[in-house]
Protein backbone atom coordinates (compact mmCIF):
# COMPACT_ATOMS: atom_id res chain seq x y z
CA UNK A 1 0.00 0.00 0.00
CA UNK A 2 1.68 3.62 -0.97
CA UNK A 3 1.94 6.06 1.28
CA UNK A 4 -1.17 8.45 -0.42
CA UNK A 5 -3.44 5.22 -0.37
CA UNK A 6 -2.37 5.03 3.81
CA UNK A 7 -3.22 8.44 4.40
CA UNK A 8 -6.48 8.05 2.41
CA UNK A 9 -7.88 5.45 4.34
CA UNK A 10 -6.89 7.41 7.51
CA UNK A 11 -9.11 10.33 6.30
CA UNK A 12 -11.66 8.79 5.46
CA UNK A 13 -11.88 6.72 7.80
CA UNK A 14 -11.82 9.96 10.14
CA UNK A 15 -13.88 12.32 8.28
CA UNK A 16 -11.53 14.40 7.64
CA UNK A 17 -9.25 15.88 4.51
CA UNK A 18 -6.92 14.30 3.28
CA UNK A 19 -4.95 17.12 2.58
CA UNK A 20 -4.66 18.10 6.50
CA UNK A 21 -3.17 15.18 7.65
CA UNK A 22 0.88 13.71 6.83
CA UNK A 23 2.26 11.29 7.67
CA UNK A 24 4.02 13.20 10.44
CA UNK A 25 1.04 13.88 11.90
CA UNK A 26 0.41 12.60 16.01
CA UNK A 27 -2.82 10.64 15.27
CA UNK A 28 -4.27 11.28 18.70
CA UNK A 29 -4.16 14.96 17.92
CA UNK A 30 -6.36 14.38 15.01
CA UNK A 31 -10.19 16.02 16.17
CA UNK A 32 -12.32 13.03 15.12
CA UNK A 33 -10.00 10.14 16.60
CA UNK A 34 -11.99 8.47 19.18
CA UNK A 35 -12.12 4.63 19.85
CA UNK A 36 -15.08 4.16 17.45
CA UNK A 37 -13.34 5.65 14.85
CA UNK A 38 -9.61 3.82 15.93
CA UNK A 39 -11.61 0.40 15.56
CA UNK A 40 -12.89 1.75 12.10
CA UNK A 41 -8.73 2.54 10.69
CA UNK A 42 -8.06 -0.82 12.25
CA UNK A 43 -10.53 -2.56 10.84
CA UNK A 44 -10.02 -1.17 7.07
CA UNK A 45 -6.46 -1.27 7.16
CA UNK A 46 -6.85 -5.20 8.31
CA UNK A 47 -9.33 -5.44 5.66
CA UNK A 48 -7.14 -4.12 2.66
CA UNK A 49 -3.80 -4.96 4.04
CA UNK A 50 -4.51 -8.31 5.99
CA UNK A 51 -2.35 -6.84 8.82
CA UNK A 52 -3.39 -6.49 12.19
CA UNK A 53 -2.63 -3.48 14.47
CA UNK A 54 -3.45 -4.24 18.26
CA UNK A 55 -4.84 -1.54 21.04
CA UNK A 56 -0.75 -2.50 22.32
CA UNK A 57 0.50 -0.23 19.08
CA UNK A 58 -1.84 2.66 19.42
CA UNK A 59 -1.04 3.23 22.49
CA UNK A 60 2.27 2.91 22.16
CA UNK A 61 3.22 4.54 19.00
CA UNK A 62 2.60 8.41 17.86
CA UNK A 63 2.28 9.47 14.90
CA UNK A 64 0.59 7.99 11.08
CA UNK A 65 4.10 6.65 9.97
CA UNK A 66 4.73 4.50 13.06
CA UNK A 67 1.52 2.60 12.06
CA UNK A 68 2.00 2.62 8.03
CA UNK A 69 5.09 0.80 9.31
CA UNK A 70 3.42 -1.67 10.51
CA UNK A 71 0.81 -2.65 7.67
CA UNK A 72 3.97 -1.96 4.53
CA UNK A 73 6.10 -4.67 3.42
CA UNK A 74 9.62 -4.76 5.20
CA UNK B 1 -9.85 -28.07 17.44
CA UNK B 2 -11.71 -29.60 20.20
CA UNK B 3 -15.00 -31.40 18.77
CA UNK B 4 -17.40 -33.06 20.37
CA UNK B 5 -20.34 -35.34 18.79
CA UNK B 6 -23.87 -35.31 20.90
CA UNK B 7 -26.67 -37.30 19.51
CA UNK B 8 -29.91 -38.00 21.34
CA UNK B 9 -30.94 -34.58 22.33
CA UNK B 10 -33.72 -32.27 21.25
CA UNK B 11 -34.10 -28.30 21.59
CA UNK B 12 -38.09 -28.19 23.17
CA UNK B 13 -37.90 -24.87 23.98
CA UNK B 14 -36.45 -21.54 23.82
CA UNK B 15 -37.81 -18.43 25.83
CA UNK B 16 -36.40 -15.18 26.12
CA UNK B 17 -36.66 -12.34 28.83
CA UNK B 18 -36.06 -8.78 27.48
CA UNK B 19 -36.34 -5.79 29.65
CA UNK B 20 -39.26 -3.51 28.60
CA UNK B 21 -37.70 -0.36 28.45
CA UNK B 22 -36.27 0.51 25.22
CA UNK B 23 -32.80 3.47 25.08
CA UNK B 24 -31.84 4.93 21.84
CA UNK B 25 -28.48 5.29 20.90
CA UNK B 26 -28.98 8.37 18.57
CA UNK B 27 -30.40 10.03 22.06
CA UNK B 28 -27.60 8.67 24.44
CA UNK B 29 -26.45 11.58 26.09
CA UNK B 30 -22.65 10.37 26.45
CA UNK B 31 -21.99 10.02 23.02
CA UNK B 32 -21.23 13.55 21.17
CA UNK B 33 -24.53 13.85 18.80
CA UNK B 34 -21.71 14.41 16.05
CA UNK B 35 -21.07 11.03 16.70
CA UNK B 36 -24.21 9.21 17.26
CA UNK B 37 -25.54 8.43 13.51
CA UNK B 38 -21.81 7.13 13.00
CA UNK B 39 -21.86 4.88 16.01
CA UNK B 40 -25.04 3.46 14.68
CA UNK B 41 -24.58 3.00 11.51
CA UNK B 42 -20.73 0.84 12.11
CA UNK B 43 -21.96 -0.56 15.67
CA UNK B 44 -25.43 -1.53 13.92
CA UNK B 45 -26.86 -0.87 16.99
CA UNK B 46 -29.83 1.63 17.10
CA UNK B 47 -32.10 0.64 20.34
CA UNK B 48 -30.85 -1.31 23.67
CA UNK B 49 -33.29 -2.91 26.02
CA UNK B 50 -31.75 -2.50 29.97
CA UNK B 51 -32.93 -2.98 33.08
CA UNK B 52 -33.02 0.21 35.89
CA UNK B 53 -30.13 0.03 38.23
CA UNK B 54 -31.35 -2.74 40.58
CA UNK B 55 -34.85 -2.82 39.84
CA UNK B 56 -34.49 -7.10 39.24
CA UNK B 57 -31.88 -9.51 39.80
CA UNK B 58 -30.62 -12.29 36.88
CA UNK B 59 -31.93 -15.12 39.46
CA UNK B 60 -35.54 -13.68 39.72
CA UNK B 61 -35.85 -13.01 35.28
CA UNK B 62 -34.49 -16.68 35.59
CA UNK B 63 -37.47 -17.74 37.68
CA UNK B 64 -39.46 -15.71 35.62
CA UNK B 65 -38.52 -17.79 32.43
CA UNK B 66 -38.31 -21.07 33.98
CA UNK B 67 -42.44 -20.55 34.57
CA UNK B 68 -43.09 -19.95 31.51
CA UNK B 69 -40.97 -22.66 29.91
CA UNK B 70 -42.73 -25.27 32.50
CA UNK B 71 -46.04 -23.67 31.93
CA UNK B 72 -45.39 -23.61 28.13
CA UNK B 73 -44.34 -27.69 27.86
CA UNK B 74 -46.52 -28.61 30.59
CA UNK B 75 -43.88 -30.31 32.12
CA UNK B 76 -43.47 -30.65 36.37
CA UNK B 77 -40.73 -29.54 38.07
CA UNK B 78 -40.14 -33.00 39.86
CA UNK B 79 -39.17 -34.05 36.16
CA UNK B 80 -36.23 -31.68 35.62
CA UNK B 81 -32.72 -33.95 36.03
CA UNK B 82 -30.55 -30.83 35.47
CA UNK B 83 -30.72 -26.72 35.62
CA UNK B 84 -26.90 -25.38 34.18
CA UNK B 85 -26.82 -21.88 34.64
CA UNK B 86 -24.07 -19.72 32.27
CA UNK B 87 -24.18 -15.78 33.90
CA UNK B 88 -21.70 -13.37 34.72
CA UNK B 89 -23.97 -11.09 36.88
CA UNK B 90 -25.06 -13.18 40.03
CA UNK B 91 -26.39 -11.14 42.66
CA UNK B 92 -23.89 -12.73 44.61
CA UNK B 93 -21.22 -15.08 43.46
CA UNK B 94 -21.83 -17.48 46.78
CA UNK B 95 -24.11 -19.42 46.11
CA UNK B 96 -24.32 -20.67 42.82
CA UNK B 97 -27.42 -19.36 40.93
CA UNK B 98 -28.17 -22.63 39.72
CA UNK B 99 -29.39 -23.63 43.10
CA UNK B 100 -31.32 -20.71 44.06
CA UNK B 101 -33.43 -21.72 41.21
CA UNK B 102 -33.51 -25.02 42.55
CA UNK B 103 -34.62 -23.67 45.79
CA UNK B 104 -37.00 -21.27 43.96
CA UNK B 105 -38.52 -24.54 42.23
CA UNK B 106 -38.40 -26.98 44.67
CA UNK B 107 -36.84 -29.40 42.30
CA UNK B 108 -35.86 -33.02 43.32
CA UNK B 109 -32.89 -33.31 45.55
CA UNK B 110 -31.43 -35.46 42.36
CA UNK B 111 -31.44 -32.52 40.25
CA UNK B 112 -28.13 -31.57 39.30
CA UNK B 113 -27.45 -27.86 39.39
CA UNK B 114 -24.40 -26.33 38.10
CA UNK B 115 -23.04 -22.88 37.40
CA UNK B 116 -20.71 -22.07 34.05
CA UNK B 117 -18.66 -18.54 34.29
CA UNK B 118 -18.48 -17.51 30.74
CA UNK B 119 -20.20 -14.74 28.64
CA UNK B 120 -20.34 -14.45 24.67
CA UNK B 121 -19.62 -17.90 24.18
CA UNK B 122 -21.39 -19.37 27.13
CA UNK B 123 -25.05 -20.32 24.92
CA UNK B 124 -23.24 -22.98 22.76
CA UNK B 125 -20.90 -24.37 26.32
CA UNK B 126 -24.11 -24.39 28.47
CA UNK B 127 -25.51 -26.45 25.34
CA UNK B 128 -22.78 -28.40 25.53
CA UNK B 129 -22.99 -29.16 29.34
CA UNK B 130 -26.88 -29.29 29.48
CA UNK B 131 -26.50 -32.28 26.71
CA UNK B 132 -23.77 -34.12 28.54
CA UNK B 133 -25.35 -33.90 31.87
CA UNK B 134 -27.77 -35.68 30.00
CA UNK B 135 -26.14 -38.29 27.93
CA UNK B 136 -23.86 -39.24 30.76
CA UNK B 137 -26.31 -40.10 33.20
CA UNK B 138 -27.34 -43.82 33.76
CA UNK B 139 -30.65 -43.79 33.34
CA UNK B 140 -30.39 -42.27 29.73
CA UNK B 141 -32.70 -40.11 29.54
CA UNK B 142 -34.20 -36.71 31.45
CA UNK B 143 -34.96 -32.76 30.70
CA UNK B 144 -32.59 -30.43 31.76
CA UNK B 145 -33.00 -26.33 31.58
CA UNK B 146 -30.49 -23.95 30.17
CA UNK B 147 -30.45 -20.38 31.79
CA UNK B 148 -28.60 -18.13 30.45
CA UNK B 149 -28.10 -14.22 30.06
CA UNK B 150 -27.05 -11.29 32.07
CA UNK B 151 -28.07 -8.02 33.63
CA UNK B 152 -24.80 -5.99 32.15
CA UNK B 153 -26.30 -2.33 32.43
CA UNK B 154 -25.14 -2.59 35.96
CA UNK B 155 -21.35 -3.58 34.56
CA UNK B 156 -21.00 -0.25 32.33
CA UNK B 157 -22.41 2.56 34.28
CA UNK B 158 -21.28 5.87 32.84
CA UNK B 159 -18.98 3.75 30.56
CA UNK B 160 -19.29 5.54 26.83
CA UNK B 161 -17.37 2.62 25.02
CA UNK B 162 -19.90 -0.13 26.28
CA UNK B 163 -23.29 1.58 26.93
CA UNK B 164 -23.80 1.84 23.39
CA UNK B 165 -23.24 -1.90 22.86
CA UNK B 166 -24.94 -3.76 25.61
CA UNK B 167 -28.19 -4.96 26.39
CA UNK B 168 -29.85 -6.73 29.16
CA UNK B 169 -31.87 -10.35 28.63
CA UNK B 170 -31.66 -13.42 29.65
CA UNK B 171 -33.37 -17.26 28.04
CA UNK B 172 -34.07 -20.07 29.25
CA UNK B 173 -33.45 -23.43 26.78
CA UNK B 174 -35.38 -26.90 27.45
CA UNK B 175 -33.87 -29.31 26.55
CA UNK B 176 -34.72 -33.19 26.58
CA UNK B 177 -32.90 -36.48 26.36
CA UNK B 178 -33.47 -39.52 25.45
CA UNK B 179 -30.81 -42.49 24.13
CA UNK B 180 -33.16 -45.39 23.53
CA UNK B 181 -34.45 -42.35 20.42
CA UNK B 182 -30.80 -41.88 19.04
CA UNK B 183 -31.94 -42.82 15.61
CA UNK B 184 -34.62 -40.23 15.33
CA UNK B 185 -32.61 -37.57 16.50
CA UNK B 186 -29.80 -35.74 14.75
CA UNK B 187 -26.63 -35.16 15.82
CA UNK B 188 -24.87 -31.87 17.87
CA UNK B 189 -21.38 -31.16 16.90
CA UNK B 190 -19.75 -28.98 18.79
CA UNK B 191 -16.23 -26.71 18.85
CA UNK B 192 -14.72 -25.73 21.95
CA UNK B 193 -11.81 -23.72 22.22
CA UNK B 194 -10.47 -21.20 24.53
CA UNK B 195 -7.15 -18.29 23.84
CA UNK B 196 -6.59 -17.14 27.37
CA UNK B 197 -4.32 -14.52 25.58
CA UNK B 198 -7.02 -12.51 25.10
CA UNK B 199 -8.61 -12.34 28.05
CA UNK B 200 -7.69 -8.93 28.45
CA UNK B 201 -9.90 -7.58 25.59
CA UNK B 202 -12.74 -7.98 28.32
CA UNK B 203 -12.55 -7.76 31.78
CA UNK B 204 -13.81 -6.80 35.02
CA UNK B 205 -12.22 -4.75 38.00
CA UNK B 206 -13.12 -3.10 41.21
CA UNK B 207 -13.15 0.65 41.50
CA UNK B 208 -14.37 1.76 45.05
CA UNK B 209 -15.66 -1.08 45.62
CA UNK B 210 -18.30 -1.80 42.79
CA UNK B 211 -17.22 -4.12 39.78
CA UNK B 212 -17.27 -2.45 36.22
CA UNK B 213 -16.41 -4.05 32.77
CA UNK B 214 -13.89 -2.54 30.77
CA UNK B 215 -13.85 -3.43 26.97
CA UNK B 216 -11.22 -2.88 24.47
CA UNK B 217 -12.91 -2.78 21.14
CA UNK B 218 -9.75 -3.11 18.82
CA UNK B 219 -8.40 -5.98 20.30
CA UNK B 220 -12.07 -8.11 20.74
CA UNK B 221 -12.42 -7.09 16.85
CA UNK B 222 -8.93 -8.51 16.31
CA UNK B 223 -9.18 -11.96 18.04
CA UNK B 224 -12.78 -12.25 16.73
CA UNK B 225 -11.60 -11.76 13.01
CA UNK B 226 -8.23 -13.74 13.39
CA UNK B 227 -9.61 -16.48 15.22
CA UNK B 228 -13.31 -17.04 14.77
CA UNK B 229 -13.54 -18.35 11.43
CA UNK B 230 -10.65 -20.70 11.72
CA UNK B 231 -12.42 -21.73 14.87
CA UNK B 232 -15.61 -22.38 12.38
CA UNK B 233 -14.20 -23.69 10.07
CA UNK B 234 -12.76 -26.65 11.60
CA UNK B 235 -16.42 -27.50 12.53
CA UNK B 236 -17.74 -27.04 9.51
CA UNK B 237 -14.90 -29.72 8.44
CA UNK B 238 -16.70 -32.17 10.47
CA UNK B 239 -20.60 -31.64 8.20
CA UNK B 240 -21.77 -30.67 5.28
CA UNK B 241 -21.31 -26.67 5.33
CA UNK B 242 -23.78 -27.06 2.14
CA UNK B 243 -26.68 -27.63 4.23
CA UNK B 244 -26.53 -24.84 6.69
CA UNK B 245 -29.41 -22.63 5.58
CA UNK B 246 -29.58 -20.42 8.82
CA UNK B 247 -26.07 -18.96 10.92
CA UNK B 248 -26.75 -17.28 14.08
CA UNK B 249 -23.48 -15.43 15.41
CA UNK B 250 -23.12 -13.80 19.04
CA UNK B 251 -24.37 -10.26 18.34
CA UNK B 252 -21.00 -8.54 19.14
CA UNK B 253 -21.70 -5.60 16.52
CA UNK B 254 -21.82 -4.93 13.08
CA UNK B 255 -18.17 -4.97 12.58
CA UNK B 256 -16.66 -7.49 13.87
CA UNK B 257 -20.18 -9.72 12.85
CA UNK B 258 -19.72 -8.95 8.99
CA UNK B 259 -16.25 -9.70 9.23
CA UNK B 260 -16.73 -12.90 10.15
CA UNK B 261 -19.09 -13.84 7.85
CA UNK B 262 -17.46 -12.50 4.98
CA UNK B 263 -14.82 -15.16 6.03
CA UNK B 264 -17.48 -18.36 6.30
CA UNK B 265 -17.68 -20.81 2.94
CA UNK B 266 -20.98 -20.81 4.08
CA UNK B 267 -22.82 -20.40 0.45
CA UNK B 268 -26.27 -21.00 1.25
CA UNK B 269 -26.98 -19.58 4.71
CA UNK B 270 -28.47 -16.69 5.69
CA UNK B 271 -27.16 -14.54 8.73
CA UNK B 272 -29.49 -12.91 10.60
CA UNK B 273 -29.27 -10.10 13.04
CA UNK B 274 -31.05 -8.01 15.81
CA UNK B 275 -28.09 -5.77 16.67
CA UNK B 276 -30.49 -2.56 15.56
CA UNK B 277 -33.31 -3.83 17.86
CA UNK B 278 -31.29 -5.30 20.75
CA UNK B 279 -27.90 -4.37 20.66
CA UNK B 280 -25.31 -7.01 22.14
CA UNK B 281 -27.45 -9.28 25.02
CA UNK B 282 -24.15 -11.38 26.03
CA UNK B 283 -24.71 -14.91 26.86
CA UNK B 284 -28.43 -14.58 25.44
CA UNK B 285 -27.60 -13.23 22.62
CA UNK B 286 -27.87 -16.12 20.18
CA UNK B 287 -30.99 -17.64 21.67
CA UNK B 288 -32.69 -14.32 21.26
CA UNK B 289 -31.76 -13.74 17.54
CA UNK B 290 -32.79 -17.42 16.71
CA UNK B 291 -36.17 -16.89 17.74
CA UNK B 292 -36.24 -13.47 16.58
CA UNK B 293 -35.51 -15.02 13.03
CA UNK B 294 -37.65 -18.08 13.86
CA UNK B 295 -40.93 -15.70 14.51
CA UNK B 296 -40.49 -14.05 11.68
CA UNK B 297 -39.25 -16.12 9.09
CA UNK B 298 -39.39 -19.69 7.60
CA UNK B 299 -35.26 -20.75 6.74
CA UNK B 300 -35.18 -23.47 4.02
CA UNK B 301 -33.92 -26.28 6.58
CA UNK B 302 -33.17 -26.30 10.04
CA UNK B 303 -30.14 -26.84 9.87
CA UNK B 304 -28.13 -24.19 12.06
CA UNK B 305 -24.98 -23.23 12.97
CA UNK B 306 -24.68 -21.19 16.01
CA UNK B 307 -21.37 -19.29 16.89
CA UNK B 308 -20.53 -17.19 20.07
CA UNK B 309 -17.08 -15.20 20.94
CA UNK B 310 -16.09 -13.35 23.80
CA UNK B 311 -14.65 -12.93 27.36
CA UNK B 312 -12.36 -15.01 28.08
CA UNK B 313 -11.32 -15.30 24.63
CA UNK B 314 -13.46 -17.75 24.97
CA UNK B 315 -15.43 -19.42 21.28
CA UNK B 316 -17.99 -22.06 20.76
CA UNK B 317 -19.75 -23.43 18.31
CA UNK B 318 -22.00 -26.22 17.36
CA UNK B 319 -24.32 -27.13 14.15
CA UNK B 320 -27.65 -29.23 14.66
CA UNK B 321 -30.75 -29.67 13.32
CA UNK B 322 -33.55 -27.78 15.57
CA UNK B 323 -36.16 -29.86 15.76
CA UNK B 324 -39.85 -28.48 14.16
CA UNK B 325 -41.58 -28.64 16.82
CA UNK B 326 -39.60 -26.16 19.15
CA UNK B 327 -41.79 -23.58 21.09
CA UNK B 328 -40.05 -20.03 21.49
CA UNK B 329 -41.01 -16.51 22.26
CA UNK B 330 -39.55 -13.14 22.92
CA UNK B 331 -41.06 -11.93 26.35
CA UNK B 332 -40.67 -8.35 27.35
CA UNK B 333 -39.90 -8.06 31.40
CA UNK B 334 -41.86 -5.25 32.57
CA UNK B 335 -40.07 -2.22 34.42
CA UNK B 336 -40.45 0.83 35.92
CA UNK B 337 -38.44 3.42 33.46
Amino acid sequence: MTEQAFLSIIADELMLDSTKIELDTPYRTLPTWTSLNSLLVVSRLHEETGSMITAADLAKFNTLAELYSLISPK
Amino acid sequence: MSIYKIQGGTIRSIVNLIPENIKDNLEEELIPVADRESLVAHTGIRYRRTFPMDSVTTTELFIQGISNTLHTLQWDASTITAIVCVTQTPETHIPAVSCLLHNAFNFNVSTTCLDINLGCSGYVYGLHQTLGLLQNQLEGKGRALLCCGDITSKLIQNDKTSIPIFSDGVSITAVEFDSNNEDNCSPFFFNLETLGSGHTAIRSEFVDNKEVMRLNGIEVFNYSVQYVPKHIKELLASVNAEDISLVILHQANKLINDAIAKRLPIPNAEFPSTLFQYGNTASASIPITLVDFLSKNKPKTKHLLLSGFGVGFSMGSVVFTLDSTVHFSIIEFPTDS
